[in-house]
């Protein structure tokens, strides 16, 4: 018994310390998304720290991350479930460098809204924002060593 | 001749919500983002991070007063309603308290109806004040609080209308809701300089205020219905000679027309009114010259109808009673009161 809580120690250890060397660090914030007005008219959006967040509101996740380790990071994807209570806001989902996709079964299968489809009272039809559960974004080139980037998206909380 | 009047009384019912429910206030929403990347072609492990908050309590809610209200007239006793429709609109429940005031009845208190201070079992009618008829007219607020669920209607009646209100009649009135916690303790305020803490559940009122007030006019509508009879002697075949129908007598084998007229002089519809006719002594069923009953509106629309003559003992004398059901007269017109005229031969006896 000994000898086998020894070895589930050590996997917890080099677990815990593969995490510490993780060279790609993630950083997901939640924004307040309001519309500004001028005194000219022209509308724009600000991102403010979230307060008093009612049904309504819009919210803007930015997904940020950075390559602190020694070596390129390749393959960079990042997944987010859409919050539950909330729905897409359509074409919010923004990246540089990235091809995004959206998942309609719960982040089983992911396309292109223009390739995704859903059953609806028996009919197969173009899913809409409001179907999309998950986002997910694919760098297409590498992270360079100590570069960042950011991806971004907004829902509407029902 | 007896007349019984049914008015229909507008008591309102209920409505269930018929927005989709908004997400409820305290609900935290959750993001959780992950990334994966692999590094020299080696899988790397994810790295993930959430992001959370609440949802803030929003409150919204209207009160609407009735614009009239229709005495009813099987209550005289009774002070009148007043309606009111509370809706709350916010994603939360919130419990209330009313004030109110009678600015036309400035001899008049209002006091909580002890006894009504539970919803029903509807759930949904909430009676919170009576005009206890004495006293100067005063602003009052209920002791307790009810709680009323996120997009649903609560039916507020104040007991306020003097039991002699009739058609026509005007009373300015004043109902306020305030908007309180649901421990009912606590009124609600807008804290929006409050400094925002994640997880921390905030209030935002709709705008400064905390109450809503419902105030304005309100117009009683009633039937106002008369009834009168005439009779007609349209035939007199023993009188010969007379050719003035004027100078007919009511002798045997006359023919009598009688005119049974409604008339609503009110601004509201009389629904359902019931009208017996007790014939003279000396008639009987036999006398009756037919069953079928012509029927007159005021816009001069002829109908038919039957009605079964009866022998019934009334005050201990057998009387021909006719009773004709269930008659609707609209609303007067602005120029002139609507009718109803029944007419039906007699020979006599």
């Amino acid at each position: 018994m000994k000898t086998l809580i020894k070895s589930l120690s050590a996997i917890a250890l080099l677990v815990s310390s593969i995490s510490a060397w993780s060279e790609v660090e993630l950083k997901n914030e939640a924004f307040k998304v309001v519309t500004i007005t001028s005194e000219n008219g022209a509308k724009s959006e600000q991102w403010q720290t979230p307060d008093k967040m009612l049904p309504g509101d819009k919210v803007g996740y930015q997904i940020s991350f950075s390559n602190t380790g020694k070596e390129a990071a390749t393959d960079i994807v990042i997944a987010n479930p859409i919050p539950e209570n909330t729905v897409y806001v359509a074409d919010s989902a923004k990246g540089l460098n990235t091809d995004i996709e959206f998942s309609t079964d719960g982040g089983k299968t992911y396309a292109q809204p223009s390739k995704l489809f859903i059953d609806k009272n028996g009919e197969r039809v173009q899913a809409t924002a409001a179907d999309y559960t998950n986002v997910r974004w694919t760098l297409n080139k590498p992270l360079a060593i100590g570069a960042d980037s950011s991806v971004q998206y907004a829902v509407l909380i029902k | 001749m007896k007349i019984k009047q049914l008015f229909t009384l507008a008591i309102a019912v209920g409505i269930s919500a018929t927005s989709v429910a908004e997400t409820a206030y305290s609900t935290l929403i959750s993001n959780t983002a992950k990334l994966t990347y692999k590094v020299n072609d080696v899988v790397q492990v994810p790295d993930e991070d959430k992001a959370e908050f609440v949802v803030d309590r929003y409150v919204r809610f209207t009160l609407t007063p009735a614009v009239t209200v229709l005495p009813d007239a099987q209550k005289l006793d009774v002070p009148q309603l007043i309606t009111y429709t509370l809706r709350n609109d916010s994603n939360a429940e919130l419990a209330f308290k009313f004030a109110y005031l009678d600015s036309t009845n400035t001899d008049s208190t209002y006091s909580p109806i002890a006894e009504d201070n539970t919803p029903t079992s509807t759930g949904i009618v909430y009676n919170v004040y009576q005009d206890d008829a004495g006293g100067l007219g005063s602003e009052i607020t209920t002791a307790t609080a009810i709680k009323i669920a996120p997009s649903t209607e609560l039916i507020v009646h104040v007991r306020a209308l003097p039991t002699q209100a009739i058609d026509a009649d005007i009373f300015v009135h004043q109902l306020t809701a305030t908007a309180f916690d649901k421990d009912g303790t606590t009124a609600l305020i807008n804290n929006k300089d409050a400094e925002w803490t994640p997880g921390i559940v905030q209030t935002v009122l709709e705008n400064d205020s905390d109450f809503r007030m419902a105030k304005g006019a309100i117009k009683v509508k009633a039937a106002t219905v008369s009834i009168a009879k005439t009779a007609t002697i349209i035939s007199n075949p023993s009188a010969l000679g007379i050719t003035d129908p004027l100078n007919y007598k009511a002798v045997p084998k006359a023919t009598v027309l009688y005119s049974i007229i409604l008339t609503n002089e009110g601004t509201e519809p009389a629904t359902e009114l019931v009208v017996t006719d007790i014939l003279p002594i000396e008639i009987t069923i036999t006398d009756i010259v037919s069953s079928s009953y012509t029927v007159k509106t005021t816009t001069g629309l002829e109908s038919s109808i039957t009605v079964i003559p009866k022998s019934e003992n009334i005050d201990g004398e057998t009387r021909v009673t006719l009773t004709f059901p269930g008659y609707n007269i609209p609303a007067a017109s602005k120029d002139s009161p609507e009718t109803i005229t029944i007419t039906f031969k007699v020979i006599l006896p």
